[in-house]
């Protein structure tokens, strides 16, 4: 991966809240951010740019978080996955596996840990 | 001469004659001649005789001119019939058709023939002497050739007509009624003996019990058939049938016939003087025989009676052990079984009705010492069954139900209160007593204690309730963690937008104090500086940004506010009576927490009518709102389409009922799953997702509130749940399920 390049960093959640509270924790990163409220619009996001990393919601509609990271995997091997989830105790672990996820994170977050897990990532997607 | 006392004398015809229809045509009675003073020596010879009584005497004598007088005898005659001393009863013939009559009657002593005189009196001789009463003829004193002839004719004996004439008639009339009197009783006795030895015969052939003799030796005198039948003789070496009883009968039998009486052990026969002997074959069959012996009179030889009772010993024995496994499975089984007779007064209970009616059942137990049988519950019988069921709305009394009209009710569940005052919920079955005639005999009920059953019903229904909530839990932890993470993340942010705002006031404070000072050098690097800090800092952005994050998280708080509410308004715990409630209230108050957890997958549509308050348990009806809603939302998601589905709740009023429909567009379904969806544990979720307890219980709260469930589906298209409940409750018999769990 070109390191001239800023990392690109794609975030799911239904909750536009979320994501702009995500966006807001994230200013001073060195990375675009790109974001997604749903299953099918992260994917198109991922068909047409290049991605780093995906931080996804598990709970939305249509798609849930999993089987999205899970579709990623398989398609984008490269980029990494982070879930981001209120409730993750309804996921069973071989799901878990399934996506081979670089970090389960809950609900509420905290920015400095995002940030490490992000800069954890991004440094392994390098 | 006064010796003569013919009591109708020479006026004979007026009153002492009777006519007797086909008897003879005159009776004469001769008085007694006691009554005369004087006694000759005659009678002194007939003294020590005793008296013969009536003595009745047919005379055969000429008729008189009419023939309706008395028999015209010599003068000597009717004196000497007047000294026999007993009465005499005189009938008179002529004819052999008139005489034959006497010949047969029994009760004729004699027949006097005074001379021959009557035509063919040999004939009439002949005719009396082969079978009948003596006869006696009276012939001339010289004539020996008459007393001949009578002789031959057959008569009994002849008197002459001669000077002891009067002494002799008498005794020779004496002698001749007593042989034949002696001669008729023993010819009586001899029938009658016959006739006792047929009897005799006929009972001995036809009793259905062996009789044999045997004299001092034991050997066979006589059997009867039953006897041969029982035991037949093994004559093969062609003996006569005259044989030992040994080799005739079983050896037990034997044993026992020769063992004195107060040895045997007496058998259980109803009848004190017969043994029952128990005689076991080599085969192992096994035979009963009563057996009932006594000494003849001669005192040598017995008689034995000998029954076969191996059948009616079966049937008995068969009759034991039905009544005593009856008795067992009653006293053993763990439900109450009660009998009252038709006031409604027990007459039986077993050991379960006592351990439920009275409590502790051990202190009662009637247990019936010698046998070892418990007898039941004693200390019920006799009481009043409406004692236990109070009058009241909360619970009914089947039993009495049952004694007034006949009415049989199957597991009706009803309360009954304990003289202790503790309220036991049983399932009670009763059916009516009838005798042959259909009249009524009381009532039988079989019931038992629910409490333990309420209990572990209500123990499920709470796991099944718990179930829902770990279901909602995830659905409420989500939507609370949504806002709380961005409203965490956001005052994080807001705090840094403060510490850059705060520097950027600082060097707006710095170039305030230079304007004041004056020195424009300084007002112009103080005012740079804070252009510097504002780029920065992005103030803009800040400023901006800053009342967006205030505004989303204000938005965020008041989500959680609201999941806040409407969870405790879910979970309010229901007044222990039912209460006033809004039915729209509860149901939104669910929806709104259930729709929490779907809100992605779910469009919810509301068209909530006007509806009255309704009394009832506004907590168990929410748990069946919860059960229907979480229900379709599980059947819209196992669509597998990204398409949100839609839930609509529809609330009316139709008459008087009120109505809640849940309709689903979820996956619908089967046909064949459709009448068992409110079966307990009935389940087409996966396992771990339903306890197939969720729509039962509801059918149960509903029911409890008086209402029905309808429920409609096609697969693909969605399902339509439709609940109503009457406007006005029913008297609900059971506590509510709540309240009964606290102990």
């Amino acid at each position: 991966m070109s390191g001239r390049r800023q990392p690109v960093v794609l975030l799911v959640d239904d909750e536009a809240h979320v994501l702009s509270s995500l966006r807001r924790g994230l200013r001073r990163g060195k990375f675009t951010i790109r974001t997604a409220r749903e299953g099918r619009g992260a994917l198109e996001i991922m068909a047409a740019h290049s991605i780093d990393l995906v931080i996804s919601d598990h709970r939305m509609p249509g798609m849930s978080g999993v089987e999205l990271l899970t579709t990623i995997r398989t398609r984008w091997p490269q980029t990494e996955r982070i879930l981001l989830s209120g409730w993750t105790e309804e996921i069973s672990p071989s799901e878990l596996k399934a996506a081979g996820l670089f970090e389960v994170l809950s609900k509420p977050w905290d920015d400095g840990e995002l940030r490490r897990a992000i800069r954890g990532a991004l440094a392994l997607a390098d | 001469m006064s010796r003569i006392k013919l009591s109708s004398s020479s006026s004979s015809t007026s009153d002492a004659i009777e006519g007797r229809p086909g008897c003879s045509p005159e009776t004469v009675t001769v008085g007694n001649s006691e009554t005369s003073g004087e006694r000759s020596p005659a009678a002194e010879v007939l003294e020590p005789q005793a008296a013969l009584g009536l003595i009745r005497i047919v005379v055969v004598v000429p008729g008189s001119d009419g023939g309706n007088g008395p028999p015209a005898m010599a003068v000597e005659t009717t004196a000497a019939l007047a000294r026999l001393g007993d009465p005499v009863e005189l009938l008179r013939a002529q004819t052999p058709s008139e005489l034959r009559p006497f010949v047969e009657d029994p009760s004729i002593d004699l027949v006097l023939f005074d001379r021959l005189q009557v035509a063919d009196s040999v004939g009439l001789l002949t005719e009396v002497g082969s079978h009948g009463p003596p006869s006696v003829v009276i012939v001339s004193g010289d004539s020996e050739q008459e007393a001949l002839e009578a002789f031959r004719a057959g008569a009994s004996d002849c008197i002459h007509f001669g000077p002891d004439y009067e002494r002799v008639l008498p005794v020779v009339l004496l002698e001749q009624v007593r042989r034949w009197r002696a001669t008729r009783q023993r010819l009586v006795s001899e029938r009658r003996i016959r006739h006792l030895e047929d009897l005799y015969a006929a009972i001995v052939t036809e009793m259905p019990a062996g009789l044999v003799v045997l004299d001092p030796d034991g050997l066979i005198v006589a059997e009867n058939s039953e006897f041969g039948r029982l035991f037949p003789p093994q004559s093969s070496s062609g003996f006569p049938p005259s044989e030992y009883l040994a080799a005739r009968v079983p050896v037990t039998l034997a044993e026992a016939i020769e063992r004195p009486p107060e040895e045997s052990s007496r058998g259980k026969s109803t009848d004190p003087r017969a043994e029952l002997v128990r005689v076991e074959e080599v085969d192992g069959e096994v035979f009963v025989y009563e057996l009932r012996r006594r000494k003849l009179n001669d005192g040598d030889r017995r008689l034995l009676l000998i029954s076969d009772l191996t059948q009616s010993e079966w049937l008995s024995d068969r009759l034991d052990t039905l009544q005593r496994d009856t008795r067992n499975i009653i006293e053993n089984i763990n439900s109450a079984l009660l009998v009252v007779d038709p006031g409604g007064c027990i007459s039986f209970a077993n050991q379960a009705a006592g351990e439920i009616l009275v409590g502790d059942g051990s202190a009662d137990r009637g247990v019936d010492a010698r046998s070892g049988v418990q007898s039941g519950s004693r200390a019920l019988i006799g009481r009043q069954i409406a004692d236990w069921f109070a009058v009241g709305e909360e619970c009914s009394n089947p039993i009495e139900d049952c004694l007034v009209d006949g009415t049989r009710s199957r597991g009706a569940e009803t309360l009954l209160q304990r003289a202790d005052g503790k309220w036991i919920p049983i399932g009670l079955s009763c059916s009516p007593r009838r005798d042959g005639e259909g009249v009524s005999r009381g009532a039988v009920a079989i019931f038992q204690d629910l409490s333990e059953i309420k209990e572990l019903e209500l123990q499920v229904r709470q796991t099944e309730k718990m179930a829902s909530i770990g279901q909602l839990a995830a659905g409420v932890a989500h939507e609370v963690n949504n806002p709380m993470g961005f409203i965490h993340a956001n005052l994080h942010q807001m705090s840094e937008y403060l510490g850059d705002l705060n520097k950027y006031f600082g060097a707006t404070e710095l170039l305030a104090q230079a304007a004041l000072e004056g020195d424009l050098e300084v007002i112009r690097a103080a005012a740079a500086d804070v252009r510097v800090l504002a780029h920065e800092i992005d103030l803009d952005y800040v400023r901006s940004d800053f009342e967006k994050a205030l505004l989303e998280s204000t938005e965020g708080a008041e989500r959680i506010r609201h999941i806040v509410k409407d969870l405790r308004d879910f979970s309010r715990p229901d007044l222990p009576a039912r209460s006033p409630m809004d039915l729209n209230q509860a149901l939104d108050s669910t929806a709104n927490i259930v729709y929490t957890m779907m809100r992605h997958s779910v469009t919810l549509e509301k068209a909530y009518g006007e509806l009255p308050k309704i009394d009832g348990y506004p907590m168990q009806l929410k748990q069946v709102f919860m059960n229907l809603l979480v229900n379709a939302y599980q059947a819209i998601e196992s669509r597998g389409s990204d398409e949100p589905g839609v839930i609509r709740l529809e609330t009316e009023q139709q008459g008087g009922e009120l109505v809640v429909r849940i309709i689903d567009t979820g996956i619908g379904i089967e046909k064949s799953d459709l009448p068992h969806v409110f079966e307990p544990f009935f389940t087409t979720k996966p396992v771990g997702a339903g306890t197939g307890l969720g729509l039962s219980t509801s059918f149960k709260i509903v029911e409890r509130h008086g209402g029905r469930f309808r429920v409609e589906s096609e697969v693909g298209l969605g399902t339509t749940f439709e609940m109503r409940l009457p406007r006005v409750g029913p008297v609900v018999p059971i506590a509510p399920l709540d309240e009964a769990s606290v102990r």
